[in-house]
């Protein structure tokens, strides 16, 4: 007996939203994009007016004006979004426990268990688009087939408020003709290698041969060859299953382009202190420091060293991941993006062996919770490092503005 | 240079300069021993932090010297049969080493290279016997620091005060002292010797009643005893100042038996599996009793075991690693463990006198 497994995408999600909240604009082109004075200005989402005049996601907000000058942009409101996003699942939930989010606007649900009590998982995934549509006025297109990577592929394929059901039967015609871009996880870069070699349908990936395969892509080849071919076991989590946190990090790109290690000092701070914020805030510490730098050009490096000491001291990340920096850049270019992470996490409160140095270290981790208080009392900005009054401009509180992590498919 | 020599007496020579010799260095002449010969023949080896010379009796039939890359040649003396070894450089240091039905030849390295041991003036001598040195870095050893953010700390101090003589190591976390009288009296002074450098002097000097000098300069440490010199660089700084850190008074004394609390903890080590979640072991002291304990994801352990107590009871937990290194390093059957709270330091001490003084802090839990 093979799986049912449903892939629920809403079409144009944050776009969508904002049409509901605002009747007066459904009718015109609509994007959400990020605020162009910190130059977070490209397109998060469109509606199907704005597709149709050509505005793509990703594209810089500019590039979407030129194409469409009435276009009507929308700053995101990522709360709103959380709240559809939580309420569909409550939805789900009603037909399975087996519910897997990617990302805020995809689940992927297994109801194999649940056919019995509702039908065939064709019929689910009719119930589930039409009781979207009805109780939260927005639509889905949902995919139904044996494995997560077909269910994918197969709700992209009829949109919006559509099911496509993909069997073991069907899905060398519906699915192989599709470009191999469109399967998970072949970005650019794979899709030139495999392009470079004749491989230009999910088709052709499946028939290629397996060793062909492992020798141009090493063990991504191998894996890529079984998505092609169906042979994806990967189960659908369970509803209250949260993935161990392995690192907590963030980054920014800066409202302007940094030029000075001063630029990149300050822009560290915001970032551990928010970093430092949430390791606390789970209870964790850590002991490696990531920095990541994209230069203007979007050349990216990452660089990497360890702590002493598992830590959530701000201080103490700030410190080590300018450390590094001041290491691993001298300047080729501006800086787009700056970011900070800290991995080797640990709990946190457990156990402390006693040194005969640090009494300090308690002192810092008591100034630190006494901040968190206070912000979270007062606002983010009612307690602030001298240094970021420097340059308002770069002093951004990346906790509250970005709440969307990305996931990994493998868990 | 062409020289012959007793196999056993060349190989232990090698097994002592090998010491100084790293295995993998950015000037391959340091990965070498240097042969010289004159009146006897001279094996040194050195990585430049530390030097060993030993002098070996040996035939000289030609005077000179040459380089030999320390791992092949030990290799082959090691498994040339017990005779008498012939070594001669012929030509562009090619080295022919013959030895019963045996022969090698193999490259050397022309020693002119080869980097000569700092000298060291012999103006302040220390004189102690090599069982006493020996048994106080053992004592003590365990306790030196690994961090590279703490140098000073990866070393051992040595202080002298009239006829006193203390060793200490302190990691940040733990600390061992090692106290022995000497037979003449000294300046006050103290230095600070690369842990390393202990660790190799402590496996060559013997556990005998024979002398060692000591002679110091401001930057280095000269050892001298048998037939060798070891020369090592010191560690320059101020060493941690820890007579304040090591606690006068105590709340709670027990009296333990060493060998039934190292099997007990021991035991209880057998579930701490993870080495970064460091779960402490619980040592809780009721009267006359000594509970051991310790959760982790593996399960539970309860160890028990009898011992004078005198105060009031008190729990705390520990790294199970420093307490069972202090308790090893103790070399006695019985010690006094001292506590004051749960979040202070246990100080192990000898039952009589103060010759060995071990500083744990404890793991909150």
């Amino acid at each position: 007996m093979g799986r049912k497994i449903l892939h629920c995408d809403f079409n144009n999600f944050f776009a969508a939203i904002e049409c509901l909240y605002n009747p007066e604009i459904r009718d015109k082109p609509v994007i959400v994009g990020g605020s162009q004075e910190k130059r977070h200005g490209i397109v998060l989402a469109k509606n199907y007016i704005a597709k149709q005049m050509g505005v793509k996601t990703g594209e810089a907000i500019w590039q979407a004006k030129r194409k469409c000058p009435n276009l009507i942009i929308i700053e995101p409101h990522y709360d709103l979004y959380l709240r559809f996003s939580r309420e569909a699942r409550e939805i789900y939930s009603y037909y399975t426990d087996r519910i897997e989010s990617f990302g805020i606007d995809e689940c992927w649900l297994d109801v194999t268990e649940s056919t019995r009590l509702f039908g065939s998982a064709e019929r689910i995934a009719y119930k589930i688009k039409d009781r979207i549509k009805e109780e939260l006025g927005i639509t889905v297109s949902i995919g139904v087939s044996f494995n997560k990577i077909f269910a994918k592929l197969g709700s992209d394929i009829k949109k919006p408020d559509a099911v496509t059901v993909i069997t073991e039967d069907n899905f060398k015609n519906i699915l192989w003709k599709l470009p191999v871009e469109d399967l998970l996880y072949v970005g650019p870069s794979t899709k030139k290698k495999l392009n470079k070699v004749a491989i230009i349908t999910i088709g052709d990936l499946a028939n290629a041969p397996l060793s062909f395969l492992k020798s141009q892509l090493g063990k991504w080849g191998e894996t890529l060859w079984y998505f092609a071919n169906g042979m994806d076991n990967t189960p659908v989590a369970k509803l209250d299953y949260e993935s161990a946190v392995k690192g907590i990090g963030n980054s920014m790109t800066a409202p302007r382009d940094l030029t000075t290690d001063e630029d990149v000092k300050l822009l560290t701070y915001v970032l551990a202190e928010s970093v430092s914020e949430r390791l606390r805030k789970h209870n964790l510490k850590g002991k490696t420091v990531q920095i990541s730098i994209r230069d203007k050009d979007l050349m990216y490096i990452e660089r990497q060293e360890q702590l002493l000491e598992h830590t959530f001291i701000s201080r103490e990340i700030a410190t080590k991941a300018y450390e590094i920096f001041l290491k691993s850049w001298n300047w080729p270019k501006p800086i787009r993006s700056f970011g900070v992470r800290v991995t080797d996490l640990v709990a946190a409160d457990t156990y402390t062996q006693l040194s005969l140095f640090e009494n300090k270290r308690q002192k810092l981790e008591n100034i630190d919770f006494c901040i968190d208080k206070i912000r979270k009392r007062f606002g983010h900005y009612a307690v602030q490092r001298a240094l970021l009054l420097k340059d308002e401009q770069l002093n951004a509180n990346p906790v509250e503005e970005h709440i969307i992590h990305p996931v990994s498919y493998f868990q | 240079m062409k020289i012959s020599c007793d196999k056993n007496v060349l190989l232990e020579g090698i097994n002592i300069v090998q010491k100084a010799v790293s295995p993998k260095s950015t000037m391959p002449i340091l990965e070498g021993i240097l042969l010289e010969a004159s009146d006897n023949l001279k094996l040194v080896g050195s990585d430049l932090d530390l030097g060993i010379e030993c002098y070996l009796s040996a035939f000289v039939e030609e005077e000179g010297a040459v380089v030999l890359n320390a791992r092949i040649f030990g290799e082959i003396v090691r498994r040339l049969p017990d005779d008498v070894v012939y070594i001669e450089v012929l030509e562009n240091y090619n080295t022919n080493i013959k030895c019963g039905n045996t022969e090698f030849n193999i490259m050397g390295i022309n020693p002119i290279e080869f980097p000569e041991l700092p000298k060291v003036q012999k103006e302040n001598t220390i004189i102690i016997t090599q069982d006493k040195l020996r048994s106080m870095i053992r004592q003590t050893i365990f306790a030196v620091g690994t961090k590279e953010s703490k140098i000073i700390l990866t070393g051992s101090c040595l202080e002298l005060d009239g006829n006193e003589i203390n060793m200490v190591s302190v990691d940040g976390y733990r600390l061992a002292l090692r106290k022995e009288i000497l037979d003449s009296v000294y300046e006050k002074q103290s230095i600070v010797i690369p842990g390393k450098t202990l660790n190799e002097l402590a496996k060559i000097i013997k556990e005998e009643e024979k002398k060692i000098s000591l002679h110091i300069s401001p930057k280095h440490v000269l050892f001298e005893f048998d037939e060798c010199r070891i020369v090592s660089r010191l560690l320059e700084g101020e060493f941690l100042n820890y007579k304040h850190i090591i606690p006068k008074e105590y709340q709670l004394r027990v009296k333990v038996k060493v060998k039934p609390m190292i099997e007990a903890i021991e035991r209880c080590a057998l579930i701490i599996l993870s080495d970064t979640q460091k779960h402490p072991i619980i040592i809780s002291i009721g009267t006359d009793v000594i509970n051991i304990s310790c959760r982790t994801q593996t399960g539970t352990v309860y160890d028990s075991l009898d011992a004078e107590t005198y105060g009031s009871d008190l729990q705390i937990g520990f790294n199970y690693k420093y307490l069972l290194e202090a308790l090893k390093a103790c070399e006695c059957e019985e010690v006094y463990m001292e506590f004051n709270t749960s979040l202070s330091p246990c100080v192990i001490k000898p039952i009589e006198g103060d010759s060995f003084t071990h500083l744990i802090l404890p793991v909150r839990f």
